[in-house]
């Protein structure tokens, strides 16, 4: 999937080269730099207050619909099958309880130092080196979360869930978690049907992975409970994304994603151990 | 195989016995073979497959050495000659780049999720995909990857997979290189009910003198089996330390 973008963006390189492959699904324009959130006044720093956060890792918009003409979704609630893409990328995760979101995720004191730690450095322009950059699969809850499609591919017991930025997940609907379980970076999922809504329980994640873009933290104790339910037409599938952590969190949050049917779309061949590089050309960030 | 028994034309009640006599010789194994069935539902080849026998290094059908020109020999045998020292710089697996193919089909066990467009592999070997459009055509541009473009047309029982747009960084099994000419069409059938087969032929005239063609076989593993999330970086890197915090 040849791209053919330029990010106008120092600050946001990171951002850029994670999104830079899948720019051929959206207009550039949403994926552009956001206004810069000022550089970093002197020492001590500034607390980063929460407008400043969203100024840098805003929600961007991706509800374009599927072309005219796109085949059409099944109509059955308990066909997932396709490639899905989030309406809106969540690049911070803001808790979506009740009728208004209400700020900050529900971080304990520790957490919250790592997390501003992370953004710190991220305003700084030497953001901290994270898992994903360094090509290792994305984890369930930034991957649902992410701007980047998702494809469902639906077996006899088994729901395979492969997420384009790297990182597939099987839900086994006929067992229950092993006792014992290894941590892994997508970690253990299973399901079962609620009438027509999925329900998907996951644990034994690892704790490299980061929820969001922005930084948020995890333990190896996260626990995730997604709920899916598809649209009466079949067009879209809203996933409820309930996030709990204990160490981390000091109550379970939740994330509420709509994930729009793309037939169009599909998971291409994205290879992060052969990224290609950004070169900056006259202090324009582009692509080769 | 039905459509040659009833064409619209033939009325109804001859459709149904020409129909009746296609099913006993389909049940009779006389012209069909028991895995094979009809163009309407393809074969299901969803399930956990392992490559049988060694396959590090590939021969012909024939068991003879594939038809290497002077110049692609030369590498071949400085890339064996290389493996035996233990110095992989040559093979680009070693940085975790994908595998391309045939040598994905080889390297770790698969599963194929199949539905009606497509058939979906996904190699244990870092997760990596490769996906077999059915009945989709090439894209005409030119866009080399790693795993390469598939495209699959069912005949009869039989699988044909045309497979393009391959760069030139992957090797085809533990030393054969390519080039960017590689295409590969692949004849994938059931030969028994646990045991798929895969007559592949190789053409790439700018590393071989001729075609050629080689077969690889793959064994039922239980479908059951858990998914073992394989990350490759994890495996090699003690270089990079990633901050978990």
């Amino acid at each position: 999937m040849r791209v053919e973008g330029v990010l106008r963006a120092s600050r946001a390189n990171l951002l850029g080269l994670l999104l830079l492959p899948w720019l051929g699904f959206a207009d550039v324009s949403q994926a552009q730099a956001p206004p810069a959130a000022g550089p970093p006044e002197a020492d001590p720093a500034p607390e980063p207050t929460l407008k400043m956060l969203l100024a840098y890792w805003p929600d961007l918009d991706w509800s374009k619909p599927a072309p005219p003409g796109a085949r059409a979704p099944s109509k059955d609630p308990r066909d997932l099958s396709g490639i899905w893409r989030q309406a809106k990328a969540h690049l911070y995760l803001q808790p979506d309880e009740g009728a208004a979101p209400n700020g900050w995720a529900p971080y304990t004191p520790e957490a919250k130092g790592v997390f501003m730690h992370r953004l710190r450095m991220n305003f700084e322009g030497t953001p901290v080196a994270e898992a994903l950059v360094y090509c290792r699969p994305i984890g369930v809850v930034r991957g649902l979360t992410f701007p980047i499609p998702f494809e469902i591919i639906q077996q006899p017991g088994q729901i395979w869930q492969l997420f384009g930025e790297g990182g597939t997940r099987v839900i086994y609907m006929d067992q229950q978690h092993p006792k014992e379980l290894k941590p892994s970076y997508m970690g253990h999922s299973v399901g079962r049907w609620e009438g027509g809504t999925l329900v998907v329980d996951s644990a034994g994640f690892n704790d490299k992975t980061w929820l969001d873009m922005a930084g948020s933290p995890h333990g190896e104790k996260l626990h995730v409970v997604e709920r899916y339910a598809k649209s009466s037409d079949g067009s879209y599938i809203d996933v409820e994304i309930i996030i709990e952590d204990p160490d981390f969190y000091t109550r379970p949050f939740t994330i509420k994603t709509k994930n729009i049917w793309h037939p169009e779309l599909e998971i291409p061949n994205y290879h992060c151990e052969d990224n290609p590089r950004a070169v900056v050309v006259k202090g324009v960030t582009t692509y080769r | 195989m039905m459509a040659v028994f009833s064409p619209d034309y033939v009325r109804p009640a001859a459709r149904r016995l020409l129909c009746a006599i296609a099913a006993a010789i389909a049940c009779c194994g006389l012209l069909l073979g028991a895995s094979e069935a009809t163009a309407a539902s393809p074969p299901d080849f969803s399930g956990y497959w392992r490559a049988l026998g060694s396959n590090a290094l590939l021969k012909t059908r024939e068991a003879q050495a594939p038809p290497l020109r002077p110049q692609s020999l030369e590498t071949y045998r400085r890339n064996i000659a290389a493996r035996a020292k233990g110095d992989l710089g040559f093979d680009s697996l070693y940085r975790c780049q994908p595998p391309g193919v045939p040598r994905a089909l080889t390297l770790s066990p698969f599963r194929i999720l199949q539905t009606g467009e497509q058939l979906m592999y996904l190699f244990d070997w870092n997760q990596v995909k490769r996906r077999v459009a059915v009945n989709g055509s090439h894209s005409t541009a030119d866009d080399p990857t790693f795993m390469g473009e598939a495209i699959g047309t069912w005949n009869e029982g039989v699988l044909v997979v045309s497979s393009t747009h391959f760069n030139d960084r992957t090797l085809l099994d533990d030393a054969l290189p390519h080039s960017e000419s590689l295409e590969i069409v692949e004849r994938i059938r059931l030969v028994q009910p646990d045991v798929l087969e895969d007559v592949i032929t190789i053409t790439d005239p700018e590393t071989f003198d001729s075609p050629w063609t080689l077969v690889l076989r793959f064994g039922r593993l239980p479908a059951t089996a858990p998914w073992v999330e394989d990350v490759c970086t994890d495996r090699i890197t003690t270089l990079l330390t990633v901050d978990a915090k």
